[in-house]
């Protein structure tokens, strides 16, 4: 059942792209649909009837070289089962969605066929990211991980002729490929520290690295921390988070279906994905852990504060999704990996619901995607307008305090808050002030899109239209997951910690862990510890690596792990009052300076921003990360490449090289006599000189011996 | 070892093919290019049948024969994984040069012979372990590659081919110099490599000799800042030229250096391994960097090339399982995608008249095969996971680990640069819209198998990379833990 999740995608990619020539361009997108429809499908059945016990497909050998054994094969646990759910529940809809949403498109002359292409690169998609998700070792999720930044590269780049559109496609891929960079060097690391690439050896081996200490750069690094920072960079770079986000929002060029499966539901969160799975690591490498809370929280932060000015409604959504990861990962960073996926989970629901809603504004709006253009538009779009009205109520996080009734967007956020309030104060208010933020940028865009007069085009406004039923039913779907995903899983994922722990099959570790725990002591004080060092110093060679102390390997463990010291979970749920009320009254204090702003006093936001210009303009520009990272990579950059082109290359080497080679030799020849037919003379001369040199040489030295 | 010739048939046969071709012209159109494409089948088939005999272990096949004893001449050849995977791609390479410059009719029964001969004389280097032999087939090759450059190239050819020219052969003098005081430095005169092998050679001496073998190869890699000659030659080169520079001459500098120093100065090339990784490490960023700001198509992947053989040149000098095994995968892959990036821009040639990244574009929609080619080959320029160039890349990176973080994730840096070329290849001449090039025809049914060949190539030793690396097992250990052949 996995393996057909696994390749219904990759055949409809397959006959789609290839075979639509064929069959129509029309059965090419049924098909395809089709195929993800039905993994979609058995994805619940594989969600619902898992019983928590990780078990592997073993599709085939890969290769067998050296101490480099790996095989290709589906790992199936809790963390995959959510992943499957997710990605494959988003991309049918999406793929539905986009029979409306692509049927007419100004950016093609009405011959030309861009559909099956558009649905091809889709389910291939679609594909990589099952690829990432079902991996069972580091370097076959590397091959998803790349693959989804392929199909990103050509999705967000599918409108080709228009350059913003490809220099979109183009930065994302740049931006990815810095971060593949720390994912790269840290599954090398890993490599080269355990000797295997597979997850299970990887995290049995996790203890150890916490004791192993590796040369890099300029000092020691604890190597648990060390592989744990190099691989959340990698996950930085998927996941967009502050230094490598700025791709996100430029990639808002590509379709709007696009965005709402890659750049909100899946891709996106790869990075958190990969920070869950390896949470055996991470569980050792606390510094590691205290960087991601530190970088989650400012970029939930700082996306919800660029959130604030957006006039184009997808980048609004788009920095809120950069936000929302961030709060995925600040759980993944204080130890709650279960409330992260939570997050991720109905995040992909609500998130992915309010792109498509946008979709269908904007498909209404013929394109139009400037906010202070739309208004007034829920009477001519109903259907959309309540779409938009569920995923705004969910990601706001609107629920009754103190129970767990409420919308999906409610129970998975408080859940983060009330962690983050255990792990770390400086994250816990940055994130309340970012709900606050989130929940005035929301209903800011409901309030410019669906209330107040038509601002835009009338010509516009009069022919808005609701969408066809192929973009409502996605919609309607995808609100009921807004609505209730939360309700319904809030046990499983965040529930009592025996609830959590049988839901992700986590088997009763804390004796065994205590015992390796006790049995590294023994050995220490038996004075064992020293030889082991050696042991290990010898065998790592020159790279400069100490083994300090045996420790036992873990044991069995399930599809997260939490380590024994870690009771965030349970502290959370004991948490006062004051700190699981702040996130709603965080909410209802940005909702009402919405309706401040924007329903009642309508011209407050034009003279705060005269007033306040500088701070304006310091958000609107979104930080100047575009200009920082201008100025200190790309330009200095680009001026290398040119000057090495035009003066070290051209100049030095080749003028050097050239002036030696045609000036000398050519001398030399004519010395020699006339060089008559040309260039073949002077290679037989070359030969020639070279011989009778050496032959003078050997006499010399007499052949040397 | 019995007096089997396959491995002589290897190198006689695209020689003596290449000499019928010269006078099949007049028998028939066309002749002369199914003569050509005869011979090379005709020896990859022999090869086949070496590869399914079952060898010694070490060898799959070894030939050896006095040549001239009085002067320690023999004829020693010999084939292993390493030598078998490039003499496939050599012949392979050889028919797709044939294919491809089969609408130029200008001294078309020379042009043929030339290609043939460029291939028999690459056999030879991938063959030959008699030194003087392997020196022979070494200076043989620069004379049917400096006829095809300065014969059928473009613009100012008589200059690139004669910059070829001098680079080459002045740098092929240290390799001769370091032959001949080998095998006139033992008790019997020989230039057999494995007795060269076992004798006890000063430390001092082996850092020279090694210095005068790595001139030749490493200019032939080629290495900045001794890579000069390479963007003249391939921007001139006709698309067969460029091929078969690309594919098979610039892998004969590898093939040196993976083969003779570890086996011949061990000790030597301890000495100098660190500066080798240095220049890899240079050359890999630099040739990256340059590419990204070339214009003009060719020139951008002959760049790419610098880069890449650079990456070769650190793998070989990590000197560690990983890092070798990875540049003798990179040697092949790197052999099916610059060609076939060369093929490509040669076709597109042939159809717009030029090459400037400025002019080109929009093949998305008027050549759609055109485009789905650009799209493999530019996902193994960028070394993309299922590719081969990939899986070399990876290797070499996973392998310097070993060796030195610092080397390691300098080469990293240039996969992150590479990127950066990649989707400007793909973006000015894929997308966007038709510039002066206005609409182009697709690729041919001709064009398209040789194409066709190369994917699959790339591809098929990207996701098996098992049947890529058997075959390099052997060839790998031996440069590990140097021993002497049988």
């Amino acid at each position: 059942m996995a393996t057909i999740i696994l390749l219904a995608p990759l055949l409809g990619a397959l006959i789609c792209g290839f075979g639509w020539r064929l069959i129509g361009e029309r059965a090419g997108q049924v098909i395809a649909t089709a195929l993800v429809f039905l993994a979609a499908a058995l994805s619940w059945v594989i969600f619902l009837t898992h019983d928590g016990q990780m078990y592997q497909v073993v599709l085939m050998r890969w290769i067998e070289s050296g101490s480099l054994s790996t095989e290709w094969a589906i790992r199936i646990d809790r963390l995959t089962a959510i992943m499957l759910v997710v990605v494959n529940t988003v991309s049918a809809l999406v793929h539905l969605y986009s029979f409306g949403y692509m049927a007419h498109d100004d950016n093609w002359n009405h011959h030309e066929h861009y559909k099956a292409r558009f649905f091809a690169y889709l389910s291939f998609f679609t594909f990589a990211m099952l690829t990432l998700v079902t991996s069972d070792n580091l370097v076959q999720m590397f091959f998803g991980w790349e693959g989804v930044g392929v199909a990103s590269y050509l999705l967000i780049g599918f409108y080709y002729r228009k350059p913003s559109a490809n220099a979109a496609a183009i930065k994302a891929f740049v931006v990815n490929r810095v971060g593949d960079f720390g994912f790269a060097l840290g599954i090398m690391a890993l490599f080269f520290l355990v000797d295997s690439i597979r997850f299970d050896d990887v995290f049995a081996a996790a203890p150890q690295l916490a004791q192993t200490n590796v040369s890099f750069l300029w000092t020691e690094w604890n190597a648990a921390n060390l592989i744990g920072v190099l691989l959340f960079i990698g996950a930085m770079g998927k996941s967009a988070q502050l230094g490598l986000h700025t791709w996100l929002p430029d990639a808002m060029e590509g379709p709007t279906p696009v965005s709402a499966l890659i750049h909100a539901a899946t891709m996106v969160t790869a990075g958190v994905f990969l920070v869950c799975r390896m949470s055996p690591l991470y569980e050792f490498a606390p510094d590691a852990q205290t960087m991601i809370v530190v970088l989650g929280a400012t970029t939930a932060f700082f996306a919800a504060t660029v959130g604030l000015v957006q006039n184009d409604i997808k980048r609004v959504i788009a920095y809120s999704t950069c936000s929302q990861l961030g709060y995925m990962f600040v759980a993944a960073g204080v130890g709650v990996y279960s409330a992260a996926m939570f997050h991720l989970f109905t995040h992909a629901f609500f998130k992915a619901m309010l792109f498509l809603g946008a979709g269908s504004v904007i498909h209404a709006m013929h394109h139009e995607q400037d906010m202070r253009n739309y208004g007034g538009l829920w009477k001519k779009i109903p259907l959309t307008f309540a779409a938009m009205m569920i995923g705004t109520l969910a990601i706001t996080g609107v629920g009754i305090p103190l129970t767990h009734i409420g919308f999906a967007g409610f129970l998975s956020k408080d859940a983060i808050i009330e962690s983050a309030w255990v792990g770390s104060s400086y994250a816990f208010w940055l994130l309340v002030v970012a709900a606050c933020f989130t929940s005035f940028y929301s209903w800011r865009l409901i309030f410019l899109t669906f209330f107040g007069k038509p601002r835009g085009d009338h010509h516009a406004y009069d022919h808005a239209h609701e969408s066809p039923k192929s973009m409502l039913i996605p919609l309607g779907v995808l609100a009921l997951g807004a609505i209730f995903s939360g309700m319904v899983w809030y046990n499983s994922f965040f529930g009592d910690h025996d609830k959590v722990a049988s839901w992700f099959g986590i088997p009763h570790h804390e004796a065994t862990s205590h015992e390796g725990e006790s049995h590294a002591a023994a050995t220490a004080e038996h004075g064992a510890a020293p030889q082991a060092a050696d042991e290990a110093g010898a065998h790592a060679g020159g790279a400069g690596v100490e083994g300090h102390a045996e420790v036992a390997a873990l044991g069995p463990i399930g599809a997260i792990y939490i380590g024994p010291e870690n009771h965030v979970i349970d502290e959370a749920h004991h948490a006062p009052v004051w700190v699981k009320v702040s996130p709603f009254v965080a909410m209802v204090l940005g909702f009402l300076t919405a309706v401040l702003f924007y329903l009642v006093k309508p011209s407050l936001p034009a003279a705060l921003a005269r007033s306040q210009r500088p701070l304006y303009l310091f958000l609107l520009n979104k930080w100047y990360f575009d200009e920082l990272f201008d100025t200190i990579f790309v330009r200095p950059a680009r001026r290398l490449g040119h000057f090495l082109w035009k003066r070290g290359d051209g100049a030095v080497i080749d003028g050097a090289i050239n002036g030696l080679a045609l000036g000398i030799i050519p001398a030399l020849t004519r010395l020699a006599g006339r060089a008559q037919s040309g260039y073949i003379f002077h290679y037989a001369f070359a030969m020639f000189l070279g011989i009778a040199i050496l032959i003078t040489w050997m006499t010399l030295t007499g052949g040397a011996n | 070892m019995g007096y089997d010739m396959e491995l002589t048939a290897l190198i006689l046969l695209p020689f003596f093919g290449g000499i019928a071709a010269l006078f099949a012209g007049r028998f028939g159109r066309d002749a002369e290019r199914w003569v050509s494409i005869a011979a090379l089948a005709l020896a990859l088939v022999i090869l086949i049948l070496a590869f399914l005999t079952p060898g010694d272990g070490r060898w799959i096949a070894f030939e050896r024969f006095d040549w001239a004893p009085s002067l320690g001449m023999q004829v020693i050849l010999a084939m292993d994984g390493l030598s078998g995977a490039l003499l496939v791609v050599s012949l392979a390479l050889g028919i797709v040069s044939v294919i491809v410059s089969w609408k130029i009719t200008e001294h078309s029964g020379l042009l043929n012979a030339a290609l043939l001969w460029t291939v028999a004389a690459s056999n030879g280097v991938f063959l030959s372990f008699d030194l003087l032999v392997f020196a022979f087939f070494w200076e043989l090759m620069l004379v049917p590659a400096f006829l095809l450059i300065s014969v059928w190239g473009h613009g100012d050819r008589e200059a690139a081919a004669l910059k070829f020219l001098v680079f080459n052969a002045v740098a092929g003098l240290g390799l001769l110099a370091a032959v001949f005081y080998l095998g006139a430095s033992g008790e019997v005169v020989t230039f057999d490599a494995f007795e060269v092998a076992e004798r006890d050679i000063p430390h001092g001496v082996q850092v020279l000799l090694l210095l005068g073998f790595a001139a030749a190869f490493l200019v032939k890699l080629p290495v900045p800042p001794l890579h000069a000659w390479l963007p003249d030659a391939h921007t001139q080169a006709p698309t067969a030229g460029s091929i078969l520079l690309a594919g098979l001459l610039l892998k004969t500098g590898a093939y040196g250096l993976f083969r003779f120093p570890p086996m011949l100065f061990p000790e030597g090339f301890a000495t100098l391994a660190p500066w080798g990784m240095v220049l890899g490490a240079f050359g890999s960023i630099y040739g990256a960097l340059l590419a990204c700001g070339q214009t003009d198509a060719k020139r951008l992947v002959a760049y790419t090339s610098v880069a890449h053989m650079s990456i070769v040149l650190m793998g070989i000098c990590g000197g560690v399982y990983f890092s070798l095994m990875g540049a003798g995968v990179e040697m092949v892959a790197h052999a099916f995608s610059a060609s076939a990036l060369f093929l490509l821009i040669g076709a597109l040639y042939d159809r717009t008249g030029t090459r400037d990244l400025r002019e080109l574009g929009g093949l998305q929609q008027s050549a759609p095969r055109f485009a789905a080619a650009f799209a493999v080959f530019f996902s193994a320029a960028l070394a993309m996971p299922g590719t081969a160039n990939f899986l070399g890349e990876a290797l070499v990176i996973t392998g310097m680990f070993q060796v030195n973080w610092i080397f390691a994730s300098i080469t990293l840096i240039s996969l992150v640069v590479s990127v950066v070329y990649a989707t400007r290849l793909f973006k000015r001449v894929v997308f966007g819209k038709a510039r002066r090039s206005g609409v182009v025809e697709d690729l041919t049914a001709r064009e398209m198998g040789p194409i066709v060949l190369l994917a699959i190539a790339t591809l098929l030793f990207g996701m098996l990379p098992q049947l890529l690396m058997g075959a390099l097992e052997g060839a790998v250990t031996a440069a590990l833990a140097p021993v002497a052949g049988p």
